[in-house]
């Protein structure tokens, strides 16, 4: 009888030990896994987030008198220096006085120069009229200033001396809010001088060195945090983001490089904090985003002071080819025409961290109207899985399309994982257009036939609706193969200011960017196609992250006007049907159901110091999002645990075909999507995720708090909190414990 | 050669690679190799862990020792000792180092520093006391000009002294315990490429005394692992760029290792794996026989992001699997860990080359989950299924993973056991076929001479049909053939158009239906008219230029005849080829020289005919379709050459219009 019992025990346990490696690769004699040392090493790397200590700050400061109070309301006073223009602003509930310029700035190290460029409240770069590039900050000592008060602040209108060019400044409150403007119809160019750049206010809430325990927020990928410290020379260059990446009529398209691009910069915001959960405050570009990039000086690198600030473009330079193989360097002669609008949103006490920063983001898009609350009837999570139909690979006489998911094999996968327990499911369906993938040019129809006839489509249409699983066509509406000839390189494409076309290379093709007129009216075309296959939404890839202006003479449109225009886009097939977009900016969180690719990293810069989860907060319970392919997690227990961290829903690549049939296809980076290597993964994804996150589906995150390197327990709108354990060792937290790389709930209803 | 090809498309399929996204969530992209040896994207085998300031300037050197880091600080003239998670522990040698930059420390945790400003390697304790110093060794061997000026130091487990000195390209300088010189060891070999021979050849003796002999390159660094065996990385060299040595110097890994130009340190852990860095930027990981594992990493122009660098001195692993890497130009080390993937490939190479071939199949096929496109996982499970006895999977893998030898050899088994169970039988029903032929034959004679006969013979008696059999003549009686080609018009221009026909479609059927074993070209990336292509357009100027020659030299040949007699002249490849397509599918590698036999001797019997055509046609003498045939292969040769000027200028009078009409937009 022992002897059953003893053997049953044996051989449950090398089942589960061997059941532990297939899912995980778990194992117990691991060789080369990280050392407990070690993994402290690991986890105080900008990867993660790292211990706040008592990093509360509290100012004893006196407003010099040359300051001049213009405005106050029930949270803030401004106040003006009328000679510089610098502002000093109050917040009332914690008496913090946060400066626009450094005082007693002659006993630091800056030279006249920088002096001015750090005092005044506007600097620009020019050219003046022989073409000569120049820097000039506003000073009285030459400038002149037409100083008004408006309702709640003040209005200056500033002419510069060198550069001539003439603008107004506009400064107000608006409850917790400091408003500053520049509105586009303000700016001169007189004498024919020519703006480049301008930057405002840009020391506003700059720090010496370690002098105030705090950060900066930059808002790279998910988040990341520049803590404050002493000098350091181990950074060459600040952190700069192009708000929107770049623009393609006026720079070259990113070439694909041997090293990965940034992470991408979601929202226009940054923020700062002098003394964690004492003061900070969030900026966020309201206007002008398109033409700003967001620059980041930590202290050491040109002067001793954390600086951050937006940077406005209004020309710049491009590549002018004049024959095949030369070209001469050319400046924009028009320049971009925006209004510069930038908030800054103060914070007190328990809200002046990033967290709060985010809450405070989450409550300005609520209401702008941008963010919406999400309510899922729902029991259990979404899960994402994308199916790759086709692709197109080279043949011995012409091109061949390989099946890799056809309908049928949609319809079983579907019948397993519905067997399997999964209800809540949500499809992308890539390849489907005929010739496959990387075959898909501007025209989308006719639909590949090799993957199923109409009755085929039916039974699968009938089977998603009756379990409720929405299907998203995943398309790319920007970009045209050149070999198709299916749009008008004329008329169709996106001309760039040196009047060639906007396109990238694309395997043995290249990709041409479609003006947004001839996608709107591409879509007004193919949308009632859509319906009949049953498509539940469009998943539309590019369209998210990229803002290209059109230079040519009819129908072009400067880069704000991109925004309106792709909107337009997301408006129409909202009509019709649900949207998901590809990695969308901001401005297009209101015209999609679904954020795909959430990143779950920041770009891990020298300079940063901590990854923050900025964007889950902001749009946890108000837009679902799902994170970047769970196949190419190298590391499959921490990604889990990272997913569960952010509250995003995990994705799938699926194909029923073996991956390797990809090897020379343009979707050569899937290496591994055959289902049956990923059946019990979804699965085991599903049980893991979905226990943690269920409970949350509606919350929104409230608060987050490192309790040690490595462990993070996030609290939710609904009482909950999650503890995460990424560390190897278990950890005990009211006497509860979290095992090692693991997770536990509390608070749950 | 090979290696060029390699990193060539590398940095192709960098190019091409479709906006993708994925892989992105470090600021490299990690490489390992598919089964054609490029490049693929996978996932992240290390990630940087961070970074360690520790007051360093221009480091050249790192070396690691029970996971205490050592350094080899330049710019400070000093030896710095950190621990493992980069706190200072100690520093020495302010006072008597002048130039460090080698550092090597022993089971005994003395520590020897190659100064070369000093042109010593001094040897230090523990607690930094100098216990011995090593200059240059006085021995004649040595040489008087050869210079000592140390760069890096290593030691092995009978305490020899390996110092790589600049500008000694005999090899390392190998000292004993006590400093005596022992001699050079490891030298590099000289490469030799046709320049040289055909120096060799043409030049006097005056003449090659005067060329400056060529030297080979010296190894520019060395590891030394705990069996003792010696790492040694050379850069700027096609192969060879990696090397193992044994104790006689000789390099025990394939000299075809895919490696960069510029490596310029090597580590190897516990398992034997090899860690190289790039002076870009880019660390190789490599398993212990040789096979690229990863690469990743890259050069930081401006992106201040961890996992790239400004420019690597140095690179060491740890006990733990933990890497360092030095980095002279920003004076910080950084740290990189492996993610779990990593941990599964390396969990299946250890077991794997242990030998335990069945414990490690479940990680090989783990690491297939992660990505189905690994060539190794393919490799290694080809050889455990075949050791297991499972054939056909075995076949399957080696196929996925591109091991032709393997794959031979579980075709080999396959066959083997197929001939076993199924010989007998075969030669039955042979055997019973015969007896039945024969039988039949014998009592239905008439009757197959009535139908079946009258039908071949209507068959053969079509014109064209009639003209296009008539190759097979020319395999037995060549001249005679040739003689009715010409005055007989036994052939026409329809049926030789045929023929050709027939040979390309042959040619591209022989690329694509031979055995995966010995395709010449793999099946995948075969163009069916750049392959047709290929055997025609030779064949029509051979044609034209050998009638143009043939005019002037007073041949009796016509334009028809030649055009009919060459295609003609190939009547053993046409009628051979397929069969020998077949033989491929049947044979492994071992038998080999059958294929390779028959293939030669079927072209060699096509050039024979195709001489006595000439000489037959035109009516020539011997000495006069020698001299024929070698003007008419130069005047191919020339007709190749204008017609590949002609391209370039007909390329270059394109992209002139277009440039001036680019001109023409922009300024008007």
């Amino acid at each position: 009888m022992s002897k059953k019992v003893l053997i049953t025990v044996i051989v449950v346990i090398v089942l589960s030990s061997m059941l532990g490696l297939q899912i995980f690769g778990k194992n117990d004699n691991g060789v080369q896994t990280v050392s407990v040392d070690m993994n402290d090493f690991r986890f105080q790397s900008n990867r993660y987030t790292g211990v706040e200590e008592d990093n509360g700050f509290k100012q004893t400061y006196e407003i010099p008198e040359n300051f001049k109070m213009i405005s106050e309301n029930e949270y803030l006073k401004l106040f003006v220096n009328e000679d510089t223009l610098a502002i000093k602003v109050v917040d009332k509930r914690t008496g913090y006085v946060w400066s626009s310029d450094i005082d007693d700035i002659r006993e630091e190290r800056f030279n006249e120069m920088w002096r001015n460029y750090v005092q005044g409240a506007v600097s620009i770069e020019y050219h003046d009229k022989n073409g000569k590039k120049g820097m000039e900050s506003f000073s009285t000592e030459y400038s002149e200033v037409d100083l008004k008060t408006i309702d709640h602040g003040f209005s200056a209108d500033i002419q510069l001396y060198f550069s001539d060019i003439a603008l107004t400044l506009n400064v107000w409150l608006d409850g917790d809010k400091l408003n500053v403007e520049i509105p586009q119809e303000s700016l001169k160019e007189l004498k024919k001088s020519k703006i480049i750049t301008l930057t405002v206010y840009p020391f506003f809430g700059a720090t010496k060195e370690d002098s105030i325990p705090g950060y900066i927020f930059i808002p790279d990928g998910v988040g990341a945090l520049i803590r404050f410290k002493e000098n350091t020379d181990v950074i060459n260059d600040p952190y700069v983001t192009k708000i929107y990446g770049r623009d393609y009529s006026l720079e070259n398209i990113e070439e694909y490089e041997s090293f990965a691009p940034p992470q991408k910069t979601f929202a226009p915001v940054f923020g700062m904090v002098h003394g964690v959960e004492s003061q900070g405050f969030i900026a966020s570009v309201d206007q002008g985003a398109s033409y700003g990039e967001i620059v980041a000086y930590p202290a050491g690198l040109i002067t001793d002071y954390n600086w951050i600030h937006t940077k406005y473009t209004f020309r710049r330079s491009y590549y002018q080819p004049t024959s095949k193989y030369e070209g001469v360097t050319a400046w924009q002669d028009l320049r971009n025409k925006f209004t510069i609008l930038q908030q800054y949103m103060f914070l007190a006490d328990d809200e002046a961290d990033y967290i709060g920063m985010a809450k405070r983001y989450r409550q300005k898009l609520e209401e702008e109207d941008v963010l919406s609350k999400v309510n899922t009837k729902k029991d259990d999570i979404p899960i994402r899985v994308d199916f790759l139909g086709a692709e197109s690979k080279k043949a011995a006489i012409g091109k061949e399309t390989i099946v890799m998911t056809d309908l049928d094999a949609i319809i079983t996968i579907t019948n397993d994982l519905l067997e399997s327990g999964i209800e809540n499911l949500v499809y992308v369906y890539k390849g489907w257009a005929k010739g496959g993938l990387s075959e898909t040019s501007f025209n989308h129809f006719p639909i590949e036939k090799k993957l199923g006839n109409n009755n085929d489509w039916s039974r699968l249409t009938n089977l998603l609706s009756e379990n409720n699983i929405p299907l998203y066509f995943f398309v790319d509406y920007l970009t045209a193969l050149n070999h198709k000839k299916d749009f008008n390189v004329q008329k169709d494409t996106i001309k760039k200011i040196n009047k060639t076309y906007v396109y990238h290379d694309y395997w043995d093709d290249a990709r041409y960017f479609i003006n947004a007129n001839a996608v709107l009216n591409k879509i007004k075309d193919e949308i009632s196609s859509y319906t009949k296959h049953g498509a539940g939404g469009l998943a539309l890839n590019t369209i998210g992250y990229t803002l290209t202006s059109d230079f040519r003479d009819e129908n072009g449109y400067s880069r704000e006007e991109a925004i309106s225009k792709n909107s337009n886009i997301l408006d129409e097939i909202q009509h019709n049907m649900k949207t998901a977009i590809v990695e969308p900016y901001h401005y297009l969180w209101d015209k999609t159901d679904i954020f795909l690719d959430m990143p779950l990293y920041s770009s891990q810069y020298i300079f940063a110091d901590d990854t923050v989860p900025f964007l889950p907060v902001v749009l946890k319970g108000y837009l679902d999002y799902y994170s970047d392919y769970f196949n190419n997690a190298s590391d499959k227990e921490e990604e889990l645990l990272r997913l569960i961290e952010y509250g995003a829903y995990p994705s799938f690549i699926i194909t029923e075909a073996d991956s390797y049939k990809l090897q020379d296809t343009a979707s050569r980076n899937i290496v591994s999507s055959k289902y049956d290597d990923w059946s019990e993964q979804i699965m085991y994804a599903y049980e893991i995720v979905g226990e943690a996150l269920k409970k949350v589906q509606n919350a929104t995150i409230e608060d987050r708090i490192i309790p040690k390197e490595g462990v993070v327990i996030v609290t939710y709108s609904n009482g909950t909190d999650i503890i995460i354990n990424y560390t190897n060792e278990a950890f005990e937290y009211k006497g509860m414990q979290v095992g090692p790389r693991d997770f536990i709930l509390t608070g749950v209803n | 050669m090979r290696k060029r090809i390699k990193l060539l498309v590398f940095f192709c399929i960098l190019f091409m690679l479709p906006i993708s996204k994925g892989y992105a969530e470090e600021s490299y992209y990690t490489y390992s190799l598919n089964r054609n040896n490029e490049f693929i994207p996978i996932q992240s085998a290390y990630i940087p862990l961070g970074i360690m300031e520790n007051e360093l300037y221009n480091p050249e050197d790192i070396a690691i020792h029970e996971d205490l880091i050592y350094i080899a600080d330049t710019g400070n003239k000093r030896i710095v000792i950190l621990n493992e998670m980069g706190e200072y522990i100690q520093s020495f040698g302010e006072d008597i180092l002048s130039k460090p930059v080698g550092v090597h420390v022993d089971e005994d945790k003395n520590i020897y520093v190659a100064d070369y400003a000093l042109e010593k390697v001094i040897k230090f304790d523990t607690n930094g006391k100098v216990i011995d110093e090593f200059g240059k060794p006085d021995s004649p061997l040595f040489g008087k000009t050869t210079p000592f000026k140390p760069r890096k130091v290593s030691v092995d487990k009978r305490k020899n002294i390996y110092i790589i000195g600049e500008g000694v390209t005999n090899g390392m300088i190998m000292l004993n315990y006590d400093g005596d010189f022992l001699g050079f060891y490891g030298v590099n070999d000289t490469s030799v490429n046709w320049m040289v021979v055909l120096q060799k050849i043409l030049f006097t003796e005056e003449q090659k005394r005067g060329i400056v002999k060529k030297l080979p390159p010296a190894p520019n660094n060395i590891t030394i692992d705990e069996k003792g065996l010696v790492y040694s990385i050379t850069q700027n060299v096609d192969t060879g760029g990696i090397k193992k040595l044994n104790i006689s110097g000789e390099n025990i890994i394939s000299e075809e290792i895919t490696a960069f130009k510029k490596n310029v340190d090597i580590d190897v852990d516990p398992y034997g794996n090899i860690f190289v860095v790039t002076d870009d930027g880019y660390i190789g990981v490599y398993d212990k026989t040789g096979n690229l594992l990863y690469i990743f990493g890259g050069s930081d122009t401006g992106a201040s992001r961890l996992g790239l660098f400004g420019s690597p001195s140095g690179i060491a692993v740890n006990s733990k699997g933990i890497l360092y890497v030095l980095d002279k130009e920003t004076s910080f080390i950084q740290v990189f860990g492996t993610t779990g993937f990593a941990d599964i490939v390396f969990k299946g190479i250890h077991l794997y080359q242990a030998g335990k071939y069945n414990e490690s199949e479940m990680y090989w096929q783990e690491v297939l989950k992660y990505n189905s496109s690994f060539a190794l996982a393919h490799r290694a499970l080809g050889k455990i299924y075949f050791k297991q006895g499972n054939y056909h999977k075995a076949l399957e893998e080696y196929y996925i993973g591109n091991d032709k030898t393997g794959y031979s050899e579980a075709f080999w088994e396959l066959r083997y056991t197929w001939m076993k169970e199924n010989l007998g039988q075969l030669i039955g029903i042979l055997l019973v076929f015969l007896i039945l032929m024969k039988v039949y034959k014998m009592i239905f004679k008439k009757k197959i001479s009535d139908t079946i006969g009258n039908f071949i013979k209507n068959f053969m008696e079509i014109k064209i049909i009639n003209e296009v059999f008539f190759v097979f003549d020319f395999l037995k009686h060549p001249i005679d053939s040739y003689y009715s080609l010409q005055r007989e018009n036994r052939v026409s221009k329809k049926s030789a158009t045929i023929l050709y026909l027939i040979l390309s479609i042959e040619y591209v059927c022989y690329l694509y239906f031979s055995s995966y074993i010995f395709a010449p070209v793999d099946r995948n990336t075969i163009n069916v008219f750049s392959s047709m292509t290929l055997i025609i357009l030779p064949l029509i100027v051979w044609v034209a230029v050998e009638f143009l020659v043939s005019t002037i030299s007073d041949g009796e040949g016509k334009l028809e005849h030649i055009y009919c007699g060459t295609a003609y002249s190939f009547a053993p490849i046409i009628v051979f080829l397929p069969f020998i397509t077949i033989l491929t599918n049947l044979l492994t590698l071992n038998e080999e020289f059958l294929l390779n036999t028959s293939l030669q001797i079927v072209i060699l019997w096509s050039l024979v005919l195709v001489f006595i055509m000439i000489k037959e046609i035109h009516n020539f003498t011997l000495a006069n379709t020698i001299k024929n045939i070698f003007i008419t292969l130069f005047g191919m040769f020339v007709v190749f050459v204008i017609g590949f000027i002609l391209y370039v200028l007909g390329n270059e009078l394109i992209s002139f219009i277009k440039g001036i009409i680019l001109e023409v937009k922009y300024r008007v």
